[in-house]
């Protein structure tokens, strides 16, 4: 039997994850939440409901209007729905017991695709991290700015659409001209970097994740 | 596709290519409005959409030249001979505004840079005939 794309992502959950992308397509938030809750009060770990479930789905719903299923706003709705419910269960993701290794997570000026992003700095979160995430489209002054207030362990940089990496590898440039350069680590991530395994090395960075289950064990074996 | 066939292009190439692209763009969509036949179908938007769908091309185009990522325009021709036939652009018509593009590039640029950047083109140009073949 050949697995879809949803499938092989979604795993064992791939129930849970075609109930969840169901419900937002049929715009009912309050369903989707609560199957999440539900499926959280029995045991699944939420780290699992981050990649199996809400990072599988997102993927779906982009193949679907890919491929003209569905519109741009239903594409949108499930988005923020899923930032939604997200926020729903920072209760139990910032109850972490912290590490004190900092993480700085933005996407660069031009870039508004967040959610992956906001995934990644949710799962150091919950791995014991303090991050410290800035969202979409930010500018790089700013970014800068906030690496010398900040002095993370890691940064964290994203990029989904491929003409962004330019301003990815500009931003990087600026990074490793920082005075306190050698005291963190750099790590870009996004569909880019995911089809062109070597793209982090030409835009300067130390290393690439696929995913952020990935991205924190690296981010953890960079600062050991 | 040999990735180390596609090195960066040299600075100054990417710089001319930069400083004409707005022309080449402007040239591209006015000869592909020409060819009304191929256009009646987008209405009063043809010229919106054709010149969205050039800057697209061109801001993908000089990400993979800046990089050398070859990969990147496979990625994104993909995903747009997937995506553009339901909002009414055919494969052809694709194939065909290439290589007008490929022609303005060849007209506005100096020739010294001109084999660099359509070197690039070209590469575009034989996957999306590839495309074709493989979905006729």
């Amino acid at each position: 039997m050949v697995l879809s794309e949803f499938e092989k992502e979604s795993g064992e959950l791939i129930e849970l994850a075609r109930n969840y992308r169901d419900a937002l397509l049929n715009l009912d938030r309050y369903s989707a939440s609560e199957m999440i809750h539900t499926s959280l009060d029995e045991g699944v770990p939420i780290k699992d409901i981050y990649i199996k479930v809400f990072e599988s789905s997102q993927h779906e719903v982009g193949r679907l209007w890919q491929n003209n299923i569905i519109n741009v706003a239903q594409e949108h709705y499930c988005s923020a729905s899923t930032q939604q419910i997200m926020s729903e269960l920072y209760p139990l993701i910032f109850k972490s017991q912290k590490k004190g290794y900092k993480l700085l997570a933005t996407c660069v000026a031009g870039e508004m695709h967040e959610i992956g992003l906001r995934m990644v700095a949710d799962i150091f979160e919950l791995e014991g991290w303090d991050s410290y995430y800035l969202g979409a489209n930010t500018p790089l002054e700013s970014i800068l700015d906030t690496i010398s207030n900040l002095d993370p362990d890691i940064v964290a940089i994203s990029a989904s659409i491929h003409f962004n990496i330019p301003a990815v590898k500009e931003l990087v440039d600026k990074i490793n001209s920082l005075p306190l350069r050698s005291r963190f680590k750099i790590m870009v991530g996004g569909r880019p970097f995911s089809i062109s395994p070597d793209l982090w090395k030409k835009v300067g960075a130390d290393a690439s994740a696929s995913n952020a289950l990935e991205a924190v064990q690296l981010a953890n074996e960079l600062i050991s | 596709m040999n990735q180390e066939e596609f090195p960066p292009v040299s600075s100054e190439a990417l710089k001319s290519f930069k400083e004409h692209s707005p022309h080449i763009i402007k040239n591209t969509v006015n000869i592909s409005l020409e060819r009304s036949d191929e256009v009646v179908q987008h209405g009063d938007h043809a010229r919106e959409l054709l010149s969205s769908g050039m800057e697209f091309t061109t801001r993908m185009l000089e990400t993979a030249m800046l990089l050398g990522e070859v990969s990147i325009l496979e990625d994104q021709l993909s995903w747009a001979c997937n995506r553009l036939p339901h909002d009414g652009v055919a494969l052809e018509h694709i194939l065909i505004r290439l290589e007008i593009y490929r022609g303005q590039i060849r007209e506005a640029l100096p020739e010294e840079y001109v084999s660099e950047i359509t070197h690039y083109i070209d590469w575009m140009i034989e996957w999306q005939k590839e495309w074709l073949k493989k979905s006729e």
